[in-house]
């Protein structure tokens, strides 16, 4: 691993992920804290009405009637789009770094020029980005159980099911980082790569939404990402989603190889 | 075997042929010049040599390493400045020194303090906050720094003042002098004519010459101003066979000499000639015979 890449990388990535972390962190805190005043507020009359029942299924990615309790109200912290958001903005933004980022901003010529393979600048690239997915996500678990802490497990779900769904949340991390890293190794601009990534997961999370209304849809959500992230499953039934964490870590896998190859082979044009 | 040596390259961009069949050996320790109109396929020929481009056809060897093989090992001791120019713009001169050092594996500070004087650059500035020339000195710098054995530059002098185009053509030639090679793509002819021992002419992405500068000296036309004496202003007077005469004004000839300069001298001996200026071998008219 050449360090002086890593350093770089290091360098270009901190200020986002600190941004990142600190956002996940407050919301986090906020989110423990406040929904299970929510749930208390609003079950006995808000959850009775079967609309907002499918709304709530939907975000979950479960059946309506699971909804109930204070478990579905604890997984709204790790389903809320703004949550999903920071983590996806995250994996995206440093996966088109490279080389879509770097052709894009003209930089790749110096950056080759030096003597490192491509898949020293790649692995480089790839090391930062696990890692900072993991800070991000460390910090937002951090969160939650300093919000959730002077309220009861069963409404907060304990630790221990708390840390396997940010295992969950990092393997889905690592899924749309993978789906970054294909696009940006097939495109010049990084704006081009970014659209691709985002395209993706939000073909991903309509669909995994739709599954909750439709037949058709439910029959072709194992096509998406999001069927493989189910929090409420694990806070509620005390489920250890390891299946779903090995399929979206393969996924990520593979994408992230099929990267490195079209990368280690395409010619590199500056626009 | 040359210290580059590009033998039947050809690189095509779908039906469009950026370099064909392009053979071409680059001499050890010495200022070598690739010109061409542009689009002429030497930006092509650079990146392939830098493996940014993988040849459709051909090879490309640098210290008899293959450039797409052995890409990382080659520019170990290759020095880049590209022709356009992008640096990080969080990036001071100093910082980037510190970087490169640890992506080179290297000590960079000694020999980059020196250039940071010669090129007279602030190294605490962002290059976002650097002028173009500024950056183009930082780039050399960069290029420059781990005194590599090859150094490629493509356009160097491009918005340098002519006090630091001097300076960098001083480092060049002690480089030179010292057996490191430098591999030099320029539009500017007059700079060719100055830094190059050799130079090879791309035209639609084809080799149209390649020899040393003292040959091209030896075919470029030279021109001549005589003026006559006012008794005989040169009216009725036959030109020799080796001078074209191009320009006739009363009392004044300017021609182009085709021949050698001593039978020029010695006619104009017997000629009522009052000044005879014979100019420098123009250089640039040859060029632009084989840019066109």
């Amino acid at each position: 691993m050449n360090r002086g890449l890593l350093d770089k990388s290091i360098r270009e990535v901190w200020p986002m992920t600190v941004i990142i972390g600190g956002g996940l962190l407050a919301l986090e805190i906020l989110f423990a804290r406040m929904l299970p005043t929510f749930y208390k507020n609003l079950s006995e009359t808000v959850f009775q009405v079967e609309f907002i029942r499918q709304m709530i299924a939907a975000f979950l990615g479960t059946e309506t009637a699971a909804v109930i309790g204070p478990a579905a109200m604890s997984a709204m912290a790790w389903v809320h789009p703004i949550v999903l958001t920071l983590v996806w903005v995250q994996a995206i933004s440093v996966c088109t770094r490279v080389p879509a980022g770097e052709v894009d901003r003209g930089t790749i010529d110096v950056l080759l020029s030096l003597p490192v393979t491509r898949m020293n600048v790649y692995l480089a690239e790839s090391v930062v980005w696990l890692a900072t997915g993991l800070i991000v996500i460390a910090v937002g678990l951090c969160g939650n159980v300093i919000g959730g802490w002077s309220i009861e497990a069963k409404m907060t779900g304990t630790v221990g099911q708390r840390v396997w769904v940010c295992a969950n949340l990092y393997a889905l991390y690592v899924a749309v980082g993978g789906a970054a890293w294909v696009a940006s190794s097939v495109c010049d601009r990084r704006g081009r790569a970014v659209g691709i990534a985002l395209a993706i997961l939000i073909a991903s999370f309509v669909l995994n939404f739709l599954a909750a209304f439709n037949e058709t849809f439910k029959r072709l959500s194992f096509l998406s990402v999001m069927d493989y992230y189910r929090p409420l499953f694990v806070l509620q039934g005390d489920v250890k989603p390891i299946k779903d964490i090995l399929v979206l870590i393969s996924l990520g896998a593979s994408c992230w190889i099929a990267g490195a190859i079209i990368f280690a082979r395409r010619d590199v044009r500056t626009v | 075997m040359g210290i580059i040596a590009i033998e039947n390259l050809t690189k095509r961009y779908g039906r469009r042929v950026g370099v064909a069949d392009l053979s071409l050996e680059v001499p050890e320790g010495a200022i070598f010049g690739f010109l061409g109109p542009n689009g002429s396929g030497k930006t092509t020929t650079i990146r392939v040599l830098l493996g940014l481009l993988r040849p459709t056809a051909g090879s490309a060897r640098i210290f008899g390493m293959d450039c797409v093989r052995e890409g990382h090992r080659i520019k170990a001791e290759v020095g880049y400045l590209p022709g356009d120019l992008r640096l990080y713009s969080w990036m001071t001169t100093e910082l980037a020194l510190r970087l490169i050092s640890r992506i080179r594996g290297r000590e960079l500070f000694q020999e980059g303090r020196r250039l940071i004087d010669v090129f007279g650059l602030d190294p605490a500035v962002r290059v976002r906050n650097m002028s173009r020339g500024m950056r183009q000195k930082l780039g050399l710098i960069l290029a420059l720094a781990h005194r590599p054995q090859l150094l490629i530059l493509d356009e160097p002098t491009a918005s340098l003042d002519p006090l630091m185009q001097a300076k960098l053509y001083r480092e060049l030639r002690t480089l030179a002098l010292q057996g490191h090679s430098v591999f030099l793509s320029s539009h500017s002819l007059s700079e060719v004519q100055e830094l190059c021992a050799h130079v090879a002419i791309l035209r639609e992405g084809r080799l149209v010459a390649h020899e040393s500068i003292e040959n091209l000296r030896g075919r470029a036309r030279r021109t001549v101003t005589i003026r006559w004496s006012g008794t005989a202003p040169g009216d009725g007077i036959p030109p020799p066979p080796f001078l074209t005469v191009v320009d006739r004004v009363p009392g004044e000839w300017r021609a182009v000499l085709t021949g050698k300069a001593m039978d020029l001298i010695s006619w104009s001996a017997t000629q009522p000639i009052e000044d005879l200026a014979i100019e420098e071998p123009d250089l640039s008219t040859l060029f632009q015979d084989y840019y066109q």
